[in-house]
């Protein structure tokens, strides 16, 4: 069967889950490079995207823990997955079926549950503006930024005055980006003035744990509300491909 | 040629093998190398004869069952319902993959999306827990890698290699 079309095999390759693609890699060489090269990833993500196929759910008990939509009836623990992810591992984000985990403020990992692959984040510390601030909460975002076809990781870290500092109103932040592509963070040094609404006290810890909802390639927070400021319901948008620039808030 | 008064054309195709089809025009209509012969050559006799030399009898009539009844469905508006997805159901269950394979062939020569993509779909479905040896015999993939090299590229993700179909 030499004859069958390549163009339909790999038609049929793009229906394919990533499990069976992985496997088939052992076909014959010109299939490994076939599977492992960014166009066939490129569409066969884009099939999966278009079609919402393949999804996969995450529980978090004491562990985490992904479940195949298709049969619901088996949870995958991440403790069969590599050892950096253990019960305490955070999701704080996901985009395009990769995960973004975090274990610390300062070790993120970016997670793929269909190759099992993980990527490690170089470590990025948090520097204390000055010496009379402490560290105070961390907001977390993960996205794709379409324009430059990379993944970003946005880190926001509010200082607070003192221990008992839980107004937030002069706090300063830092907020950093992650870029994939270049493997590097940069500093956003620019920053609005409402970053100050984004933190209350109890709100980050009970209700929304600061991480950032992707969604039509813009990573959303929920503001807390604070009618003794004047503000209701409010959702800050960061566009995740202008984040590299100086300016990537709306 | 009418029936009743009404026109109602027949498109003659010939195979590889030498037999002739008389299709309905909307039937052949869905096969886009017969519809474009026809956009070609538009003062064709209306019993002009389309040989399709890369295609034989028997794959043919199962595209021409598969067509007709997807033509009749969009007529019906019972396009996308359940009613297609159980003829489909039924209609590859008793093909084998020889057979299938025969028509995957034909449907891409006689350039059918709607059945190439029906076609891809039951193909994914049966291969996707089929070990390399199973999948490298259904396509005729010839194997390149030396037993180290294969080894190797199996050690990468042994765990894709665990719940295979036995077969």
């Amino acid at each position: 069967m030499s004859r069958f079309p390549l163009d339909v095999l790999i038609d049929t390759f793009y229906l394919l889950p990533v499990k069976t693609l992985l496997r088939f890699r052992a076909l014959s060489k010109s299939f490994c490079s076939l599977i492992d090269g960014p166009d066939f990833i490129k569409h066969h993500l884009e099939h999966s995207l278009s079609t919402k196929s393949r999804l996969i759910l995450i529980l978090k008990g004491l562990h985490l823990y992904t479940v195949d939509l298709d049969s619901l009836d088996k949870a995958i623990p991440f403790s069969e997955y590599p050892e950096s992810i253990w019960g305490g591992t955070e999701v704080f984000g996901s985009c395009n079926g990769l995960l973004a985990l975090s274990n610390s403020d300062q070790d993120f990992l970016l997670f793929n549950p269909s190759t099992r692959k993980l990527f490690k984040l170089p470590v990025e510390i948090i520097e204390v503006p000055n010496d009379s601030c402490i560290r105070g909460f961390v907001f977390s975002g993960f996205g794709y930024d379409h324009v430059n076809d990379d993944y970003k990781v946005v880190r926001m870290v509010r200082f607070k005055q003192d221990e008992d500092d839980n107004i937030g109103w002069f706090s300063e932040y830092e907020v950093k980006v992650f870029s994939l592509k270049t493997n590097s963070w940069r500093q956003i040094k620019k920053l609005p003035n409402y970053l100050r609404f984004m933190f209350q006290f109890y709100f980050h810890l009970l209700h929304i744990r600061g991480y950032g909802v992707y969604a039509c390639g813009v990573l959303h927070w929920v503001l807390p509300r604070r009618p003794e400021l004047g503000v209701g319901n409010l959702i800050i948008l960061q566009n995740v491909e202008i984040v590299g620039s100086e300016n990537g808030f709306e | 040629m009418s029936k009743l008064g009404q026109a109602k054309r027949i498109i003659f195709l010939k195979t590889a093998d030498g037999q002739l089809f008389e299709v309905d025009e909307p039937v052949a209509m869905e096969f886009e190398i017969v519809k474009s012969f026809f956009d070609e050559n538009e003062d064709a006799a209306d019993d002009t004869v389309v040989p399709l030399p890369n295609v034989s009898a028997e794959p043919l009539a199962g595209i021409i069952e598969f067509c007709k009844a997807h033509v009749e469905f969009r007529a019906n508006g019972a396009a996308g319902k359940d009613e297609v997805k159980k003829f489909n159901a039924e209609y590859i269950k008793e093909k084998s993959n020889e057979q299938l394979k025969e028509l995957i062939l034909a449907a891409n020569y006689l350039n059918i999306k709607e059945m190439l993509d029906f076609l891809t779909e039951t193909i994914a479905n049966r291969l996707k827990n089929k070990s390399v040896e199973y999948v490298r015999a259904f396509f005729g993939i010839e194997n390149d890698f030396t037993p180290q090299e294969e080894e190797a590229v199996r050690k990468e993700y042994e765990w894709a290699f665990e719940g295979v179909d036995e077969d």
